[in-house]
């Protein structure tokens, strides 16, 4: 059975001693497996070390590293300090936190809570010192109270009261009382004021009937009357005027005072009828400093006042330090922070450090108000930390003492780490080193702890080292065998040196009896082609062997990269023709390797042992695997190399043959060429020679193309010629058009002058024709003006008829009624006759009649006389008429003879007219005609224009006709001079 | 046969021996046959007698076989002459340029009895 190999080299399995490997080879003797199918627990258990926590596996190394890579560098300071410094310098961090710690916090601790119970007493000593301020304000409150019962002060008010002065003994009574109580209290100030704030008497100076009212106490106390205790300042002129007994070293400054205002009133009915005042002041009196002192034996108390501008003085003070001895007390010493007294102000309580007389103090203050609750004045106290101090210096004293038993406690017992830890881990680190040089160095086991372990897993570690590199030694000499072996298969591109270097080679390095390369055929059958073997055993070399069944059982498993081991035939289960057949090479154990050739399975490397059965070692196998693989890689390459001689053997007849060729045409070309040259020089005789080669055709195409070219040669010569030859006679025609052309033109400039003279004749008649046509008709308008007058003359002659028959008529009728009137005028005549008859007929008859009838007589007279008169008239009018009648007569005869005349004129007029209409008609024809010559002149102007501009352009082609013929004569002589040049370009080909 | 005997070959090759060989085969195929030693003779027979058929090698010496078929070609009595190329030039580009040239048929030597003697005959069918 064949099974993978694996390299030993690269695998992942732990390395392992060399006996264990030979165990395992041992197994495989017939199954070569891979090593890690195996268990290996229970082979190796005493050693462990895959269960050992002390060996930490790779991954867990890695990661330490790049954790511990990745903390700082001061770190890594402390980390790369040797283990005796580490230990000493934690073991001096942790004296120096626990001292620190111990003693420094401690102390700050005590000090800290010293100052805070420090600060606490202040303020209670503070308390306590505005109490005993206070109780003098209120022993006078109590006194003032019990004066303002007294019934001197009574009476002294109400006499005041009621506006009356004092008797002397009632005043000296009661100044006596109030001076007494000035004296008795220690105050400064006892006055009895009345309603109106006036003094009815004080303690000191006279000041009866002054205005005493400090501050609006004493206003207030009247107003509302009970008892009422301010604190105010008192100017310095307010205490002169006063001029109480002020104690001792008063300092000359306005002072603070505490003013008592109590009421008195009547006792009767109630009403309030004056006020005492008492007043205290507290500058330089130490009893109000003093009682504080005494009571708690030490410290510092004072009162400042604030002054106008805001600023602190001190009112009174005593300082008495450490000392509980009053005697030694001192006066007057200020706080050196003004500051403090500021901040109170704000705060109203302060508590505070401060150094007096190098004596320190916790300082509280507090402010003191005026009656209108505005603070005036400051109350301090001071509290001696001398105590504080002290209790703190033991305390230290104390720790100091307890610190250093501790350190030396420490020192102690990191001598005591230093042998039983460090000592071990120093020894181990120099069997370590000294492993490093000698593998056989191990170290001694000091003790069970860690540190005895960790020496324990050392030595375990030494052990697998040492093995491991035993076998990689091994592993390393079995590569340089293999390199060796392969550096010399190729050395060579020959097959059988090939074949005999690497069998030689390889049974020295395996050390066995026989190595033959056998090479399959076809059918899988086969022959040793190489071998290799010791002299005492027969050779094989050229034995065929024929497995039937070798394609069915091993082909496929081989062609794989299978190599089979058999350690020994008789022990493989073989069959019994296999067996025989390994006899018959006088093998007892085989090792078989595939020769792999572009995936073919070309052969096999076999290696025998022929003395004795033999396990084959893994690394053997791995040996036997590579240079079977290296003897296909050589062999490939080998074939290669083979054909690469081939092709290039081939390659270079080939290029031998086309050089011979190139160069037998480049013969043939020049050859051709020199046949060829001479048609450079229009010699068209050349020929080619047509040789059997393969340039003979192309110089036939030569030939044929020279053959064209004679052809087309003499072809142009010949029509040259004929060129020339009609050039000659063209010329001689072309001369003479030319000239025939120009006569043409002149004759034709003649022409054109002829008509130009014409044109200018027609020109002048034209012009006159004109002019007539003027005068013709200013003539028919003269006529035209004529013949209106005519026809006006005719009219009135006409008009002039009518009226003179019109006239004739009338004067005809005219002679008819005188004719008329004749008849009447007979008729008339003869009445007047009858008259008259018949008148004297009447006056016959009247004178008959007698006188009767001479009336009538009268009339008959007077008629007679009118018939006589009218006869008479009638006669006259008779001739009138016979005139008018003759007249007429002679009028009708001119108006006849008149009419004849007009009738005539008229006539005449129509004659003149007829002959106007005459000349009219002729000057019109006459217009008419010399319109008809005007027409016909212009017409022939443009006639004879036109006439005149062909003309001109006959001129112009004539002598274009003339330039063009000189040109063409010009023309055929180049014409003629080039095919001359033709004729003689023509004429330097040689055509044989 | 006696058409055969009425059709003259005039033969133009410079190589003596090449020159029997082909009488001695045309003979042997009943026909009659005229030579020439070079192309310029050639040419002048060939006007002169008038011959049914023109074999003729290429490479001589002064005029070549190609020109020969381009000068009969030119002449109007030799003109429709059929004209067989039998040379040893035996490229592609000596037989396209022979044809071109107005032979006929173009054969390369070496050649055998059979192969003269079929070509002339097809020669002669195809122009009656």
């Amino acid at each position: 059975m064949t099974t993978q190999p694996r390299p030993v080299s690269t695998s992942p399995e732990p390395l392992r001693s060399e006996d264990t490997l030979r165990a395992d080879s041992d197994l495989a003797s017939e199954q070569i497996g891979s090593p890690s199918d195996r268990n290996h627990s229970d082979r190796s258990p005493s050693r462990g070390y895959r269960n050992n926590p002390a060996v930490v596996s790779p991954d867990a190394r890695s990661k330490t590293r790049s954790r511990a890579l990745s903390e700082s560098s001061r770190l890594r300071w402390f980390y790369n300090l040797p283990i005796r410094r580490k230990q000493l310098l934690a073991l001096f961090c942790s004296e120096l936190i626990s001292v620190l710690g111990l003693v420094g916090v401690g102390s700050w601790l005590i000090i800290q809570g010293g100052r805070a119970q420090l600060a606490n007493q202040a303020k209670a000593e503070l308390a306590a010192t505005d109490i005993g301020y206070n109780i003098k304000v209120n022993q006078m409150g109590f006194g003032f109270r019990g004066q303002s019962d007294n019934s001197i002060v009574i009476e002294a008010a109400k006499e005041s009261a009621n506006g009356r002065t004092l008797s002397p003994q009632l005043y000296d009574r009661l100044k006596a009382i109030l001076t007494n109580e000035v004296t008795a209290q220690n105050i400064e100030y006892a006055t009895l004021v009345d309603i109106n704030s006036r003094i009815v008497v004080n303690a000191n100076r006279n000041r009866t009937g002054d205005k005493f009212d400090p501050e609006g106490l004493v206003s207030t106390v009247l107003a509302n009357p009970r008892q009422i205790k301010a604190n105010a300042i008192v100017s310095l002129a307010e205490l002169k005027n006063e001029n109480p007994p002020l104690p001792n070293g008063f300092r000359e400054k306005n002072a603070l005072i505490r003013y008592v205002i109590t009421p008195v009133k009547d006792p009767d009915n109630g009403e309030v009828i004056g006020a005492l005042v008492a007043g205290d002041i507290v500058n330089d009196k130490l009893a109000i400093v003093e009682g504080a002192l005494q009571a708690f034996g030490n410290g510092y108390s004072a009162v400042y006042q604030r002054q106008a501008n805001g600023e602190f003085a001190l009112s009174t003070a005593l300082a008495l330090g450490d000392s509980s001895n009053l005697a030694l007390a001192k006066k007057g010493m200020e706080l050196p922070k003004p500051e403090l007294l500021q901040r109170t102000l704000a705060e109203g309580q302060v508590v505070s450090r401060a150094e007096i007389e190098g004596q320190t103090y916790t300082v509280a203050t507090k402010t003191l108000n005026n009656f209108q609750e505005k603070p005036i004045a400051v109350l301090v106290r001071g509290t001696s930390e001398a105590n504080l101090n002290r209790m703190l210096q033991n305390s230290l004293l104390l720790q100091l003492a307890v610190a250093s038993v501790v350190i030396t406690a420490d020192i102690l017992l990191a001598m005591l780490l230093g042998r039983s830890i460090v000592n071990p881990i120093e020894a181990l680190r120099r069997v370590t080193q000294r492993f490093t040089v000698d593998r056989q160095a191990r170290a001694e086991i000091f003790a069970k702890d860690e540190v005895g372990e960790l020496t324990s897993s050392f030595n375990e570690l030494a052990d697998s080292v040492a093995a491991s590199e035993f076998l990689l030694k091994d592993t390393a000499d079995q590569e340089r065998r293999i390199s060796k072996i392969v550096s010399r298969i190729r050395e060579s591109v020959d097959r059988p040196t090939i074949f005999n270097t690497a069998l030689e080679e390889t049974r020295q390095a395996l050390k066995t009896d026989r190595a033959v390369i056998y090479l399959f055929d076809e059918h899988w059958g086969g022959r040793v082609v190489a071998e290799s073997a010791g002299k005492e055993w027969f050779p094989i070399l050229g034995t065929f062997i024929d497995d039937p069944c070798f394609a069915q059982q091993y082909a496929q498993s081989y062609k794989d990269g299978r190599i089979k081991a058999i350690a020994n035939i008789y022990e493989a289960g073989l069959t019994e023709c296999y067996i025989r057949q390994l006899e018959s090479l006088q093998a007892r154990a085989s090792l078989v390797s595939p020769i792999i050739v572009a995936d073919q399975l070309l052969g096999l490397l076999i290696v025998y042992q022929c003395s004795r059965p033999r396990h084959w070692h893994e690394s053997e196998i791995n040996l036997l695997r590579q240079v079977a693989t290296q003897l296909g890689f050589a062999l490939e390459q080998s074939k290669l190399f083979v054909e690469k001689e081939q092709a290039r053997l081939f390659a270079e007849t080939l290029s031998q043959e086309q050089r011979q060729q190139r160069e037998d045409l480049q013969m043939q070309l020049v050859e051709l060429l020199d046949h060829v040259e001479g048609a450079t020089r229009g010699d068209l005789t050349v020929r080619a020679e047509v040789t059997a080669g393969e340039i003979g055709t192309v110089a036939d195409f030569f030939n044929a193309i020279i053959e064209n070219l004679r052809q087309i040669v003499t072809q142009v010569k010949h029509s040259a010629e004929q060129v020339n030859l009609a050039l000659g006679r063209n010329e001689q025609s072309v001369s003479h058009l030319a000239e025939e052309a120009l006569q043409q033109a002149a004759g034709t400039t003649q022409i054109l002058t002829s008509i130009e003279q014409m044109n200018q004749s027609i020109y002048a008649v034209s012009e006159s024709a004109h002019q007539a046509t003027e005068v013709a008709r200013q003539a028919a308008a003269t006529t035209e003006a004529g013949k209106a007058a005519m026809d006006l003359t005719a009219q009135n002659i006409l008009g002039l008829r009518e009226t003179v028959g019109e006239t004739t008529k009338k004067v005809k009728r005219l002679g008819e009624s005188s004719q008329q009137i004749s008849r009447v005028v007979s008729m008339i005549n003869q009445i007047a006759v009858q008259t008259n008859v018949l008148a004297i007929n009447a006056g016959i008859e009247a004178a008959r009649a007698g006188e009767e009838g001479q009336g009538f007589a009268v009339i008959t007279e007077e008629v007679r006389e009118l018939a006589v008169r009218s006869a008479t008239a009638t006669q006259e009018i008779e001739k009138i008429v016979a005139n008018i009648q003759r007249e007429t007569g002679l009028v009708v005869n001119a108006m006849e003879q008149s009419t004849t005349q007009v009738v005539e004129g008229t006539h005449l007029v129509e004659n003149a007219k007829q002959s106007l209409n005459q000349i009219f008609a002729v000057s019109d024809r006459i217009d008419q005609l010399v319109q008809s010559i005007s027409e016909a002149t212009i017409a022939q102007v443009e006639t004879s224009e036109v006439i005149s501009h062909l003309m001109k352009e006959v001129a112009q082609t004539s002598e274009r006709t003339s330039e063009s013929s000189r040109e063409v004569a010009v023309a055929i002589h180049q014409t003629s001079a080039i095919a001359q040049e033709l004729q003689e370009s023509v004429g330097a080909f040689n055509l044989g | 046969m006696n058409a055969t005997l009425t059709i003259t070959i005039l033969v133009v090759e410079d190589t003596p021996s090449e020159r029997e060989l082909m009488s001695h085969y045309l003979h042997g195929g009943g026909y009659s046959v005229i030579s020439a030693n070079n192309a310029q003779t050639g040419l002048s027979k060939a006007i002169e007698c008038k011959p049914d058929l023109i074999v003729t090698d290429v490479v001589m010496p002064g005029m070549s076989g190609f020109e020969l078929c381009r000068s009969l070609r030119k002449n109007p009595i030799t003109a429709s002459v059929p004209i067989i190329i039998c040379t040893s030039k035996d490229q592609g580009i000596d037989r396209l340029w022979g044809m071109r040239q107005g032979a006929n048929a173009y054969i390369t030597k070496p050649f055998t009895r059979e192969q003269l003697i079929s070509t002339v005959q097809s020669v002669v069918e195809q122009h009656g």
